[in-house]
C-alpha cells in the first residue's frame, strides 16, 4: 500500500517551548542564543523578534543592537530534543509509524489512518489545530514520500495535501534547498542558476551525479518515491523499574524483606548488564483498597551493592504500612549513572565500600542528603571564603586542593568574627595589641606576630569587607591563642589556634 | 654628598625592586609613574629593573631626569632553574655586558622570552651589582645558591629582603638576616614594587587577568592579598624594617656602587662605506662632486656650487659625513636592485642628498635651507628616511643585515600601547563580560583612537550604564589606555652601529623570521641621541616604478622621479579640479575638498598642499586664514619682524613643524633644545602631565613679548597637533615630488597609471574598483580577466580606438588566486584554451582554480558564459587522465549539452564583486535604481536647489573621523554616477551611530551645501540598506527572464503575514554584502 506520510516542521520550536511556559515572551522579542567560538549567536527567535528584524545565524550583540528590551535566553538543545520526542509520543494517537525529522519536524505515516479522522484534509485541520492549542507554530503538508512531504512543508503552501502518486508539478516550483542537500551543494546550483526543483528535472540525470555526485540524485528519487526512504519509530524507552504481583496478598514484615530482595536481585541484575548504578531507589507498594506508599533510600554515589542497599531499605522498611494487605510492589532506579570503575584489590577479595561512604549513607538516609556535608576549597585570599560547604555525597576534591596559606591560619575560625576589646600602643597599622579584654578580664598579650594585611577583593561591594583588615597572630598571658585583627581601628576575634 | 646648611641628611632610602609596566602585563606602573613618585617620597634616586629587559629603562631615565632624580638602571634576571636576581651595572663596560647577557637569553628563545642560567650570569656578571631576590619559602637550595653566587662573584652579591604585611613578616626577616651573617651576601631592603601607589592595586589585577587569561571572578589566589607592592617612603620602609634598619641604609650604599648612567652611551657611526686611505669627509665630498655633475649635465648651477660647499663645511663641522656615506650606501645598493627610492627627511633634501640620488627633489626649485634641519646647537643626529617600493623593501633590509652583521644593525621597536579599543576588549575580558558585550563596546570606539567608551554609549548599545561592572570596565580601560601592551618591530627604523649593537642595547627575535629587534623605540633612540635610518616601504613608489617601465615599453619614452617634465600646466589644471584619484597623498576626501580652494600652480604649493591638510594646522585653525591669504582676501601681515623671518615663505601662517618649533625660540623665547623637547613631549609623553607647564610657558614667553594671547593659543594648539602628526617641510618636499609625478602620470598616461596602480595594490585610498572607474571616466577601455589573454598583472593591450591603450585586468584581481597558478597558465596557454578543461589538462591546474576562473567569469573569449563555464568546470575530476587525455569524454561518453537559466545583471554583478570586488558590467546602484523611489543619483548633488532636502544612496566607499573635526563623521558614498560626500554631524551620528558605523549600503537624506565644485550632503537621517546588495544575488535588480522559479527562490518562511520591520525580506544564506562590499574606513 503507498504511503501517506505527513510532514510537521515546527519552525519556532526552541522559543514556543519557552512561550508554553512564560507567556509574557509571548508579545515581547525573545532570543535564543548559543556560544559559537568567541561570540554569542542567535539560534533561534520568536515571532515578536522577528518582527523586529531578529534572525538566527545573527551575533547577539547585532541583534541586541537591533532592539534593546530583547529578551535572551541560552539555548537548551537538550530540551528541545526532549520536546521533539515527547510530541512523537503523542503522535502515537494518530499512528504508531512516527519519527523525528531532524531537531524540528516529525513525520507521521498516516496510511490507511486518515479515515479515522474524516478523511485526510479532516485529519490535517485537526492536526494543525491540535499543534496550535499546545501552542506550537507549525507548517505541515502531506504526501506520498517523507522528501516531498518535508519539502512541501518547508517550501509550500502550509496544509497542503499532495494527492496520491508522484509529486512532480508540486516539487518543481520548489527551491534546491527543498531537497535537503548539502548547503554547500544549495550554493554551487545557485551558482549556476539552478533554483528550482524543476529546472534539476530538466537536466540530464548523469550530468548531475557527475558534478554534485549520486546525493542530489538520491534525494530526487526519495522526493519522487523511486527510491524508497523509510522512516524509523521510535520506541518508548523502559524506565528502570521491576514489579511484583502477589498471589496472596502479603502484610508480614518478613515477605516484604523477601519481595523488596527478590526486586532487588532483578533491578540489580538489570543495571549490573548495563553497567549502570542506582543512586535513587523508590520502592512502592500497592494496597488491596488501591492506594499506595512509596519510600526512597539515596546512596553517595550509584551502587550495585545488594546488601548496601538493603541495609539502608531494612531501617525505612517499618514505616510501610500494610493495610488490608499488599498485592503488588514496585522498585524504581530513580536516579541511575554509568558506574567509574574501581580499582580492585586483589589480593584482599572484593573491596568493601568504604566507610566513610557507608556513614555518609546512613546519615544522609537519616536526616536528608542536603544536611550531610564536608569542607572544599574556595579560591580566595579572604579567611572566611577560602573554604565552602557542599553536600557530602558531591567527591571530595581531597588534600592537594587545599593550598598553603599565606600565613598560618587558625584551626577554629568563627564563622561570625566578635568585637573585643583590644589596646596597642598606637594607631599605627605596625603596632601590636599590647592587652585585650577575656571573660571580663584584661591580659597582657605575650607575643604577636603581624600584621597579615588581607584587602577586600574589588570586584562586587561587599559589606562584609568595607576595607582591609590586618590579622594578628596573639597569644595571651592566659596562653590562649587568638587570631585577632584590627579594621578601621577596631579590634574582632576571628579564630582559635591549638 | 653635600649637606646642606640645615644639617638635613638625604633621606636614606633608595628602592632597588620596581617593575615597570615594561613588564609585560604585571607592572602596574609607567616608568615615569614611578620615578615622579620617587621624587614626591623624597627619594634621591630611582632604579627600575624590568623582567630580562631593559626596554623601559630609557623612560625611566628620562623621567628620573625630569624629577631631579638620578636614574638607576638594571634589570630583573629571571633564570630558567626558577632563581631570580636584580642585576645593576656599575660602569658603562658592566652595562654592556647586562645587555649582552639578555641579547643571549632572548635570542635563544621565541620572540618575547627570554631563556638564562647561571652560567650565562657568570660569563657576563662582571660589573655586575647583584641582588638575590628569595623565595616564598627559604629552603636549604635557596641558602645553597646564595651562597654560590657569593662565592663566585664576592661582594657585588647581596641579598634582597621585602616585607609586604604577609603575617609571618618578622621571622621571615630574622631568618633572612641570619642568612645573610651565614652566607656573608649582606641584606638589603627592597620593596618588591608592582605599582606607583597603592591605588593601582585594581589594575595590578586586571593585569594579571590578562598574563592569566581568566577573568577577575577566576583570578583567586592571584589576586593581589593587598595593596602593599607599592612604592614607599624612607620613614614607611624604616617602620617596616624596624629592627633591620641597616637593610635600609644598604640600599643607598648599592645606589652608589652602581654609577652608570645612560647618558654614558655614545653612539658611533659604523665606517664601512668608506673606501680605505680616505676620510669620510673626502669620499663624501668626492661622491657629492660626482653626482653633481650627472645631475647637472649641462654645468653645476653657481647656486648649486655654493650649497654644496656651504653644505659640505658644515658637515665637516659636525662630522656627519659618515651618517650621509651609510645613508649613500643603501641608496646605491637599491639602485643596482633596481629598485626605486627617495629620501625624506630633515636632512634628506639638501642639495649633497640630491647629488648622491637620496632624494630628487631638485634644490634649485626648492628652497629649503639645509641649516633649518641640521642644528649644531642641538647636536643631535640629521635624520633621513628611505621610502622603498614596498614589494621590495625586504632585500634592502636583509642587504643592510648582511653588510653590518646581526651585532650591528637591528631594527628599532615600536612599543605597541593600548589604545581605546583593545583596552576596553582586554578589560572587558577580563571582567568577565560576555563576548558579545565586549565586541559591541569596542566596535564603539574608532580603530587607533585613545579615547575609551562612555557610558552613554554603552547605553546605547543596550547596555545598562548603572551596573557596577560595566562602570569599573570603563574606568579601568581608560586607566590602562597608554601602557605598553608589547614590543613589535618599528617598520623599518634601523640602528647601525660601529661597535657592538648587543652592548648598547639588548637584540630579540622578532616574529618575522630573518628579522632581530632591539629593545628600544624611536623616541627611547631619539632620546639618547642613537642614529636610526628608517628604511621605509611605499607603494606608490612601486607604482611609479612600475608606471615608468610600461610608458617606456608601450610608449617609448624614458623617464624617472628625477626627469619628470617639471611644471607641467595641464597637471596642475587637473589637481585644481579634485581630479586626484590615486594621486599620491592628495587623493583623500578632505584633500579632494582642498584642491579647488588651494588652486596649486607651482611645486611649492604640492608642498603646502601635502602639509597642511593635516591635524597641525587643522587644529591650529592655520587652513583658512592661508587660503584667504592665498586669494588675496586679506592682507598678508606679520606679528613681528622676527616672525617675518620665519613665516615669510607661507603668507604669515605657519604650516609647518619646523616653523612651529622656530615660534617657540623666536617669539616665546624657548632655546632650540626646549623647542625640540616641547616637541617631543607633544609626541611621546602626551599622558605625563608636562603638557600645561610647556603650554604656561610658551603663553609668558609670547606675551613678554608683545604676542596677543589668541595667536599664542593658536601656536600652541598648532604644536600640540604637530606633536602626534608632525609634518616638517622636508618631509612635504619629498612626498610633494611623488605627488607631483603621480598626478603627472594619471593626467598624461591615465591608462598606465591605473594599471600600475592595481599591479601595486594594495595601496592608497581607494580600491580597485573605484580605480578601474576613474579609468574608464578618463577614456581608458577596461578589458575583463580573460584566460587567453591576462597574466597575473593587469596589462596594457592596443586599442580599437582612443589614444590609449586598454587595460586589460590581471589575473589578480580573482581574489584567492596564487600567482603560481597564474604563471602555469601563462606558460602553457600557447595558441589559446578552447574550454575550461584544455586548462586542467595543459595548465595542469587544479579544478578548484579552474573554478575560480569560472567563477570571475574570465572565458568571454571563448564566449563562455559563467555559468556554462562553471557547469563545464564542475564536470572536471581531481587529476587528468593520461590515458584519456586525448579523448576525454572516455569515461562520461558525449554529454548532451545543458542549457541554463540566464542570470539577471543583478546575479551578474553579484557574483563580478563576488570573485573580483569589482564588475565592468554595471554598478550595483545601476542595477537598483529602477526600483529606488525618492532617491536622487549622486550626480544630482550638483544641480538640483540647495533649499530642499534630497536623498541619495550609494555604496560606503570610505569612512574617516578625523581627530581635527569634533566627533564630525565624513562618509563617502558612491553609486553609477559618482560620489557624494556626506557630512554626519555628532547629533545625527549619535542618533544613528551603528548604521553610520557598520552600513555598507546607505540611504542619506540630508541638506546639500556647495561651495565651487565642492560639494556636501550634511546628513540628516540615514538608513542601513545593505541587504539589498544580498538581494542581488538571489534574482534582484533586472530580471532578463521572469521565470517560476522566482517564486520559489524565496522560501515563504518567515510568515508573510508577519512582515518584519526594516529588514532584508529574505536572507541569502552567503550573506556576503559585508565581505563583498568593503569600505576603507576610520583613516
Amino acid at each position: 500500500m503507498a504511503r501517506r506520510i505527513v510532514s510537521i516542521w515546527l519552525p519556532r520550536l526552541a522559543t514556543d517551548l519557552i512561550l508554553r511556559r512564560e507567556p509574557v515572551w509571548r508579545d515581547k522579542p525573545l532570543a535564543l542564543y548559543v556560544e559559537a567560538g568567541q561570540r554569542l549567536a542567535v539560534v533561534a527567535v520568536n515571532a515578536a523578534g522577528e518582527q523586529e528584524g531578529i534572525a538566527p545565524g545573527m551575533a547577539l550583540a547585532d541583534a541586541r543592537a537591533l532592539y534593546a528590551g530583547l529578551g535572551t535566553l541560552p539555548h537548551n538543545p537538550a530540551r528541545t530534543a526532549a520536546a521533539l520526542k515527547a510530541l512523537t509520543r503523542l503522535s502515537d494517537r494518530f499512528t504508531p509509524l512516527a519519527a523525528m525529522d531532524g531537531q524540528d519536524g516529525l513525520f507521521l505515516d498516516m496510511a490507511g489512518a486518515t479515515h479515522l479522522f474524516g478523511g485526510e484534509s479532516q485529519f490535517m485541520a485537526r492536526l494543525a489545530a491540535i499543534l496550535a492549542r499546545l501552542g506550537f507554530a507549525t507548517r505541515i503538508a502531506m504526501a506520498d514520500t517523507p522528501g516531498a512531504a518535508s519539502a512541501l512543508a518547508r517550501y509550500g503552501r502550509s496544509g497542503v495535501i499532495a494527492p496520491p502518486g508522484v509529486p512532480r508539478d508540486l516539487l518543481a516550483p520548489l527551491p534546491v534547498a527543498a531537497l535537503r542537500l548539502k548547503p554547500e551543494t544549495n550554493h554551487r546550483l545557485a551558482r549556476l542558476g539552478l533554483a528550482s526543483i524543476g529546472d534539476l528535472f530538466a537536466l540530464p540525470r548523469q550530468t548531475l551525479v557527475r558534478r554534485f555526485g549520486v546525493e542530489i540524485a538520491a534525494r530526487i528519487d526519495q522526493a519522487l518515491g523511486a527510491t524508497p526512504e523509510p522512516i524509523s519509530p521510535t520506541r518508548p524507552e523502559t524506565p528502570y523499574t521491576v514489579r511484583l504481583a502477589f498471589d496472596e496478598p502479603i502484610g508480614e514484615r518478613a515477605s516484604i524483606d523477601t519481595a523488596l530482595a527478590r526486586l532487588l536481585e532483578k533491578l540489580l541484575a538489570r543495571l549490573t548488564f548495563e553497567d549502570l548504578g542506582a543512586s535513587l531507589l523508590v520502592f512502592t507498594v500497592n494496597r488491596l483498597d488501591g492506594s499506595w506508599q512509596s519510600l526512597s533510600v539515596g546512596t553517595a554515589e550509584p551502587t550495585q551493592d545488594t546488601a548496601r542497599l538493603t541495609r539502608l531499605f531494612a531501617e525505612k522498611l517499618d514505616d510501610i504500612d500494610p493495610g488490608f494487605g499488599i498485592e503488588a510492589a514496585t522498585l524504581r532506579a530513580a536516579r541511575t549513572e554509568r558506574l567509574r570503575p574501581r580499582q580492585q584489590d586483589v589480593l584482599a577479595g572484593r573491596a568493601e565500600p568504604d566507610a566513610l561512604a557507608a556513614l555518609i549513607d546512613t546519615l544522609g538516609n537519616r536526616l536528608g542528603f542536603d544536611a550531610v556535608t564536608r569542607f572544599e576549597p574556595e579560591d580566595s585570599w579572604l579567611p572566611d571564603r577560602s573554604f565552602c560547604q557542599t553536600p557530602a555525597t558531591i567527591a571530595a576534591s581531597g588534600a592537594d586542593a587545599w593550598p598553603a596559606p599565606p600565613a598560618p591560619r587558625p584551626i577554629t575560625l568563627l564563622a561570625q568574627p566578635l568585637p573585643v576589646d583590644a589596646e596597642s600602643d598606637t594607631d599605627d597599622a605596625l603596632s601590636p595589641p599590647r592587652t585585650l579584654k577575656r571573660h571580663g578580664a584584661r591580659r597582657a598579650v605575650c607575643f604577636a606576630d603581624g600584621p597579615e594585611r588581607i584587602t577586600p577583593e574589588w570586584r562586587e561591594r561587599d559589606a562584609d569587607w568595607p576595607s582591609h583588615r590586618d590579622y594578628w597572630r596573639v597569644e595571651d598571658e592566659a596562653g590562649e591563642r587568638l587570631w585577632l585583627y584590627r579594621q578601621d581601628n577596631r579590634w574582632f576575634l576571628h579564630g582559635f589556634f591549638a | 654628598m653635600l649637606e646642606d646648611s640645615t644639617n638635613r641628611r638625604p633621606p636614606p632610602y633608595i628602592e632597588l625592586q620596581a617593575l615597570t609596566a615594561f613588564s609585560f602585563r604585571e607592572g602596574a606602573s609607567l616608568p615615569e609613574e614611578i620615578a615622579r613618585r620617587a621624587a614626591e617620597l623624597g627619594h634621591v634616586a630611582v632604579a627600575v629593573a624590568d623582567r630580562n629587559s631593559l626596554a623601559g629603562v630609557v623612560r625611566a631615565h628620562m623621567g628620573a631626569k625630569r624629577a631631579d632624580l638620578r636614574g638607576i638602571i638594571g634589570a630583573r634576571l629571571d633564570l630558567a632553574d626558577g632563581q631570580s636576581l636584580l642585576a645593576y651595572p656599575e660602569d658603562r663596560a658592566a652595562y654592556g655586558r647586562l645587555a649582552r647577557l639578555i641579547t643571549t637569553g632572548r635570542r635563544r628563545a621565541p620572540k618575547g622570552e627570554c631563556e638564562l642560567y647561571p652560567a650565562d650570569v657568570l660569563d657576563y656578571g662582571d660589573g655586575l651589582i647583584l641582588l638575590v631576590l628569595a623565595p616564598r619559602v627559604l629552603d636549604a637550595d635557596f641558602a645553597r645558591n646564595l651562597a654560590d653566587w657569593r662565592a663566585a662573584l664576592g661582594d657585588r652579591v647581596y641579598l634582597a629582603a621585602s616585607r609586604a604585611l604577609g603575617g609571618d613578616d618578622k621571622a621571615r626577616l630574622s631568618a633572612l638576616a641570619e642568612l645573610a651573617i651565614e652566607t656573608g651576601a649582606p641584606m638589603v631592603a627592597t620593596g618588591d614594587v608592582l605599582m606607583h601607589a597603592p591605588e593601582r592595586r585594581v589594575l595590578a589585577d586586571i593585569l594579571s587577568c590578562i598574563r592569566l587569561t581568566c577573568t577577575v571572578d577566576e583570578l583567586g589566589r592571584n589576586h593581589q592579598i593587598n595593596g602593599e607592592r607599592h612604592l614607599k617612603s624612607a620613614a614607611q620602609m624604616l617602620r617596616l624594617f624596624e629592627g633591620h634598619e641597616h637593610a635600609i641604609h644598604r640600599t643607598l650604599e648599592v645606589a652608589d656602587r652602581c654609577r652608570f648612567s645612560l647618558d654614558e652611551l655614545r653612539y658611533e657611526y659604523p665606517d664601512e662605506p668608506v673606501p680605505p686611505g680616505m676620510s669620510p669627509q673626502e669620499y663624501l665630498r668626492q661622491e657629492t662632486w660626482r653626482g653633481a655633475k650627472q645631475r647637472f649635465p649641462g654645468g653645476v648651477p653657481e647656486k648649486v656650487r655654493a650649497g654644496i660647499e656651504h653644505e659640505l663645511k658644515l658637515t665637516d663641522q659636525l662630522n656627519y659625513a659618515p651618517y650621509f656615506l651609510t645613508v649613500y650606501d643603501i641608496v646605491l645598493e637599491a639602485r643596482r636592485l633596481g629598485i626605486l627610492c627617495q629620501g625624506r627627511g630633515s636632512a634628506a633634501n639638501s642639495t649633497v642628498c640630491y647629488c648622491l640620488g637620496i632624494t630628487s627633489v631638485n634644490p634649485t626649485e626648492v628652497d629649503l635651507l639645509f641649516e633649518r634641519f641640521i642644528s649644531a646647537e642641538r647636536g643631535e643626529p640629521p635624520d633621513i628616511d628611505i621610502d622603498f617600493e614596498h614589494e621590495r623593501r625586504e632585500e634592502v633590509i636583509q642587504y643592510i643585515y648582511k653588510r653590518y652583521g646581526r651585532e650591528r644593525a637591528g631594527l628599532a621597536a615600536t612599543v605597541i600601547h593600548y589604545r581605546g579599543r583593545s583596552a576596553v576588549r582586554e578589560v572587558g575580558k577580563a571582567m568577565g563580560l560576555s563576548a558579545d558585550t565586549v565586541s559591541a563596546l569596542a566596535s564603539q570606539t574608532w580603530g587607533w583612537s585613545s579615547e575609551g567608551v562612555d557610558l552613554e554609549q554603552a547605553r546605547e548599545i543596550g547596555l545598562d550604564p548603572n551596573d557596577r561592572r560595566l562602570r569599573l570596565t570603563l574606568a579601568i580601560a581608560n586607566q590602562l589606555i597608554g601602557f605598553p601592551r608589547h614590543l613589535s618591530q618599528h617598520v623599518g627604523g634601523f640602528v647601525i652601529t660601529q661597535g657592538r649593537l648587543d652592548e648598547l642595547v639588548p637584540v630579540e627575535n622578532a616574529a618575522m623570521d630573518d628579522r632581530t629587534v632591539v629593545e628600544w623605540d624611536k623616541d627611547d633612540l631619539d632620546a639618547l641621541g642613537i642614529l636610526k635610518i628608517d628604511i621605509l616601504a611605499l607603494g606608490m613608489l612601486s607604482a611609479l616604478r612600475k608606471g615608468y617601465g610600461m610608458i617606456q615599453q608601450h610608449y617609448g619614452k624614458r623617464f624617472d622621479l628625477a626627469t619628470t617634465p617639471r611644471e607641467d600646466p595641464a597637471t596642475y589644471e587637473m589637481l585644481c579640479q579634485a581630479d586626484s584619484l590615486g594621486v599620491f597623498q592628495v587623493e583623500s576626501r578632505a584633500q579632494m575638498a582642498f584642491l579647488p580652494r588651494m588652486r596649486p600652480r607651482t611645486f611649492y604649493d604640492l608642498v603646502i598642499e601635502v602639509a597642511i591638510v593635516r591635524p597641525g594646522p587643522i587644529q591650529g585653525d592655520m587652513v583658512h586664514p592661508y587660503i584667504r591669504r592665498r586669494n588675496n582676501e586679506e592682507p598678508v601681515e606679520y606679528a613681528s619682524p622676527a616672525l617675518k623671518e620665519v613665516l615669510g615663505r607661507t603668507l604669515g601662517v605657519p604650516l609647518f613643524q619646523e616653523q612651529a618649533m622656530k615660534i617657540a625660540v623666536v617669539a616665546a623665547g624657548f632655546t632650540p633644545g626646549e623647542a625640540d623637547g616641547l616637541r617631543r613631549a607633544m609626541a611621546t609623553f602626551r599622558h605625563m602631565g608636562t603638557i600645561q607647564s610647556f603650554r604656561d610657558r610658551f603663553h609668558a614667553g609670547m606675551e613678554a613679548n608683545g604676542y596677543d594671547e589668541a595667536f599664542a593659543e593658536r601656536c600652541f594648539s598648532m604644536i600640540e597637533g604637530f606633536g602626534e602628526y608632525g609634518f616638517p617641510e622636508s618631509h612635504a618636499a619629498s612626498f610633494a615630488l611623488l605627488v607631483y609625478a603621480s598626478a603627472w602620470m594619471k593626467q598624461h598616461y591615465p591608462d598606465v597609471f591605473a594599471c600600475a596602480l592595481l599591479n601595486a595594490q594594495p595601496l592608497g585610498f581607494y580600491a580597485p574598483a573605484q580605480i578601474v572607474r576613474d579609468a574608464r571616466e578618463h577614456g581608458v577601455e577596461v578589458r575583463p580577466v580573460d584566460v587567453n589573454y591576462s597574466t597575473w598583472d593587469c596589462t596594457l593591450e592596443p586599442a580599437l580606438s582612443g589614444q590609449y591603450y586598454a587595460l586589460r585586468l590581471g589575473l589578480r584581481q580573482i581574489k584567492g588566486f596564487k600567482e603560481g597558478d597564474a604563471e602555469w597558465l601563462e606558460a602553457a596557454r600557447g595558441n589559446g584554451y578552447r574550454t575550461p578543461e584544455d586548462l586542467w589538462r595543459r595548465a595542469g591546474i587544479r579544478p578548484a582554480t579552474v573554478e575560480r576562473l569560472a567563477k570571475a567569469d574570465a572565458f568571454g573569449s571563448i564566449d563562455m558564459s559563467r555559468r556554462t563555464a562553471l557547469w563545464e568546470t564542475a564536470a572536471l575530476g581531481d587529476a587528468p587522465l593520461p590515458l584519456f587525455e586525448a579523448a576525454g569524454e572516455a569515461d562520461y561518453g558525449w554529454e548532451t549539452s545543458v542549457t541554463l537559466p540566464t542570470p539577471t545583471l543583478g546575479e551578474e554583478v553579484y557574483e563580478d564583486y563576488a570573485q573580483l570586488r569589482l564588475s565592468l558590467k554595471a554598478h550595483p546602484l545601476g542595477i537598483l535604481r529602477p526600483g529606488l523611489r525618492d532617491v536622487a543619483p549622486n550626480e544630482r548633488l550638483a544641480t538640483d536647489p540647495l533649499d530642499k532636502p534630497i536623498t541619495v544612496m550609494g555604496l560606503v566607499l570610505a569612512r574617516q573621523r578625523p581627530g581635527s573635526a569634533k566627533g564630525v563623521i565624513f562618509a563617502t558614498l558612491e553609486d553609477e554616477t559618482g560620489v557624494a560626500n556626506i557630512i554626519v554631524w555628532p547629533k545625527v551620528f549619535e542618533a544613528h551611530r551603528r548604521i553610520v558605523l557598520t552600513g555598507r549600503l546607505l540611504k542619506v537624506t540630508g541638506r546639500l551645501q556647495r561651495a565651487g565644485i565642492v560639494i556636501h550632503l550634511v546628513a540628516d537621517k540615514l538608513e542601513d540598506m545593505s541587504y539589498l546588495l544580498d538581494e542581488l544575488s538571489i534574482g534582484g535588480g533586472f530580471k532578463t527572464e521572469a521565470s517560476a522559479a522566482d517564486e520559489a527562490r524565496r522560501p515563504p518562511w518567515p510568515d508573510p503575514r508577519t512582515k518584519p520591520k526594516h529588514v532584508p525580506r529574505a536572507r541569502h544564506p552567503r550573506e556576503q554584502a559585508k565581505v563583498l562590499f568593503p569600505s576603507r574606513d576610520f583613516k
